[in-house]
């Protein structure tokens, strides 16, 4: 008979290695090494690749890449960096892609993020510990993952820094714990700030119920200042660079957001859980009931007031903060609902048989081990691999980056891709684009013009800032030229038309062919890339237009 | 024959075994991949985000497995952090990839073995 050391190690590698079968394995096709982004869903999958590359190539992400910010060189690093840097330093040793390492990195954090999760509850009950780890893993819905495929990566990053502050939470009475304190606040600071706004909260929120509950000793309270002081020390840099782009740009205001911006449709509610959202239900009532009656608590020997237990009440909070203003902030939390919440759906099963009797070991694990594998059938086939952008589009983008000059300028006509515009910054040159309304108009009106308006991409989310001292910022979006910045389609070097494969508007496409067929009549321009699905043609003498 | 008993591992020990079932974890889940890549992808994640946040970890006592997230935590904190403030000094991320780890682990080998330099020192005093 296995000892319940051995059976703990047991379940927690058969843990992880679901986790990571189920959340990279099927996606990646089995394969760690790629020849183009796979699981690539959204704009962030490709710009978190992208930004890693740049820290890879360029060795730090000081400034933002050129390509990225509309030409602009001197635009600040305003990005969160970590996992940039993580993924660009496991990227130079591997020897494999930032696209891939970018993921890797991800998910390999994830699944011990969920571990430490696990950890912390096992400090306040193993059993309750146990019961609760299959439920991270979680009942499958689209909107669980949406982090993953979406590529919400810095988030993911955030999170699982989050994890880690709250298992240095529930062991915060240990010497030097400061030291903990300080890193995991850092890494949020540095990874995704929001988590460690909502840290913050948390423990101002848990000092709180400390105070009243018990009162705090002094140690407790010099350990917090001092992590608190290292962590103010070690991330003030990158605060200060927050604090003039971010929160300058997109400042709190009060306001209700009933759909996540990043995709809407896919909100993460109670009911996402399924049946599971019950055991959250059954879980949050025997909370109450522990927190009301002391006898029934040192019954089943669960601090109600723990930590992570407390920070499960908290993040579900933080979850519906949508409606005063959090907005895809809130939205985000919920995705990692399944772990915050994880202790109160395994006191759901805990709470009854502890109460009454007594749990032995073999049931504990029979039943954690029966969720594990329900969990994770339910779970098998939900996630495909594939994504938005096929090879030979990359070859194409590829192409443009090792081929052409670093300030060349490339106009895109249509692809789907440009629905997704950060995906050309893989190209790394400044993504020019046709202007979609005036080439539709060409197609209803049967014509190849004979100049498309052209449109250019650049994060203009935090509107694009300068750094004239450490605490003096300029914008680049409020300088005179910033809106008559495209130098016109025939001024471009290059253009680059998707003109076979698959796409959801395979007309335009078609269209594509017929401006590609135009544009090679000119004799100053001629082809200069091309493979089944894209054509790219070089301009000869930028700035002649046909007569 | 003697019986193999896991209370009598060493944590080296224990870091070996999780190396290699982390190996077969890997090689199982990416069973497309070839080996090599796999071991490579392995020993790097473990250079990069295991080993040089373990020392740190020494500070504590804990189990091993506890041990082995924490130190998965440490360490993301630590090369992120160090990596990004290296890089604006002008140190590059594929130097930091490589020195990084060399220092932490250094500094981590000084906790780990505090006690036999604090009593080597004290040693040496009464000398």
């Amino acid at each position: 008979m296995l000892d319940k050391k051995r059976a703990e190690i047991i379940f927690i590698l058969i843990f992880v290695f679901f986790a990571i079968f189920l959340k990279i394995g099927q996606p990646w096709n089995y394969s760690i090494a790629h020849a183009h982004p796979q699981f690539f869903n959204a704009n962030d999958n490709f710009f978190h690749a992208s930004l890693s590359e740049y820290v890879k190539v360029n060795g730090s992400a000081a400034f933002t890449p050129i390509y990225m910010v509309g030409g602009y060189g001197d635009v600040v690093g305003y990005q969160p960096p970590l996992l940039h840097h993580l993924s660009a330093m496991v990227s130079n040793l591997t020897g494999l892609q930032t696209y891939d390492t970018t993921y890797i990195v991800v998910i390999f954090l994830t699944c011990f993020g969920y571990i430490l999760v696990y950890f912390a509850i096992k400090k306040v009950n193993e059993t309750l510990a146990i019961l609760s780890l299959p439920f991270m893993l979680g009942i499958y819905a689209f909107a669980f993952e949406i982090a993953n495929a979406f590529g919400m990566s810095v988030f993911v990053i955030g999170s699982f820094f989050v994890f880690a502050f709250l298992w240095c939470m529930e062991n915060f009475e240990r010497k030097y714990s400061f030291i903990l304190l300080a890193l995991f606040l850092s890494g949020m600071a540095i990874g995704h700030t929001t988590e460690m706004i909502f840290s913050l909260g948390f423990l101002v929120f848990y000092l709180a119920v400390r105070f009243f509950k018990n009162g705090l000793d002094k140690k407790e309270i010099r350990s917090v200042v001092l992590g608190i002081l290292i962590f103010a020390v070690i991330s003030v840099y990158y605060l200060i660079i927050f604090y003039y782009t971010w929160m300058k740009a997109q400042p709190f205001v009060f306001s209700v957001m009933e759909q996540p911006a990043f995709a809407p449709g896919f909100p993460v509610t109670l009911g996402s859980f399924g049946v599971t959202q019950f055991f959250i239900y059954i879980g949050m009532l025997f909370f109450v009931f522990m927190l009301l009656v002391k006898e029934d608590s040192d019954k089943v020997k669960v601090k109600a007031a723990s930590p992570v237990i407390l920070a499960g009440v908290f993040f579900l909070v933080i979850g519906f903060t949508n409606y005063i203003g959090f907005g895809v902030r809130a939205f985000q939390t919920r995705i990692f609902w399944p772990v915050y919440l994880s202790s109160f759906m395994g006191l759901a099963i805990y709470f009854i048989p502890a109460r009454f009797g007594k749990w032995k070991s073999r049931y504990v694990y029979a039943i954690a081990g029966l969720l594990l594998v329900i969990f994770f059938f339910n779970h098998y086939g939900g996630l495909q691999s594939g994504g938005l952008i096929d090879q030979k589009t990359w070859d194409g983008f590829m192409w443009i980056k090792e081929n052409t000059p670093e300030n060349a300028s490339v106009f895109h006509f249509y692809s789907a891709l440009i629905t997704q515009p950060h995906s050309i910054f893989a190209t790394e040159r400044v993504p020019y684009y046709v202007n979609l309304d005036d080439y539709i108009d060409g197609i209803k009106n049967q014509v190849v013009k004979k100049e498309y308006k052209s449109d250019i991409f650049a994060l203009d989310d935090t509107n694009i800032p300068y750094r004239n001292g450490l605490f003096s910022y300029g914008y680049h979006i409020n300088d005179p030229d910033y809106k008559n910045r495209t130098p016109g389609m025939w001024n471009m070097d290059y253009y680059f038309l998707v003109v076979g494969g698959s796409d959801p508007n395979p007309n335009l496409i078609t269209y594509n062919r017929y401006v590609g067929q135009y544009l090679l009549n000119q004799t100053w321009i001629e082809p200069a890339y091309a493979n089944d699905e894209v054509v790219i043609l070089k301009n000869k003498e930028p700035g002649r237009k046909p007569t | 024959m003697k019986k193999f008993d896991i209370k009598k591992m060493t944590d080296l020990h224990k870091l070996a075994i999780s190396y290699l079932a982390a190996i077969v974890i890997f090689q199982i889940v990416f069973f497309m991949e070839n080996t090599i890549n796999v071991i490579k992808t392995v020993s790097v994640l473990f250079w990069v985000l295991v080993l040089p946040g373990l020392g740190i970890t020494y500070l504590w006592k804990m189990g091993f497995l506890e041990r082995f997230a924490l130190s998965v935590a440490v360490s993301a904190a630590l090369m992120g952090i160090a990596s990004y403030y290296f890089g604006l000094a002008g140190i590059s991320a594929t130097t930091s990839s490589v020195v990084l780890p060399v220092i932490f682990m250094a500094a981590g080998c000084l906790i780990v073995f505090r006690d036999r330099i604090i009593r080597l020192k004290i040693g040496k005093k009464k000398e």
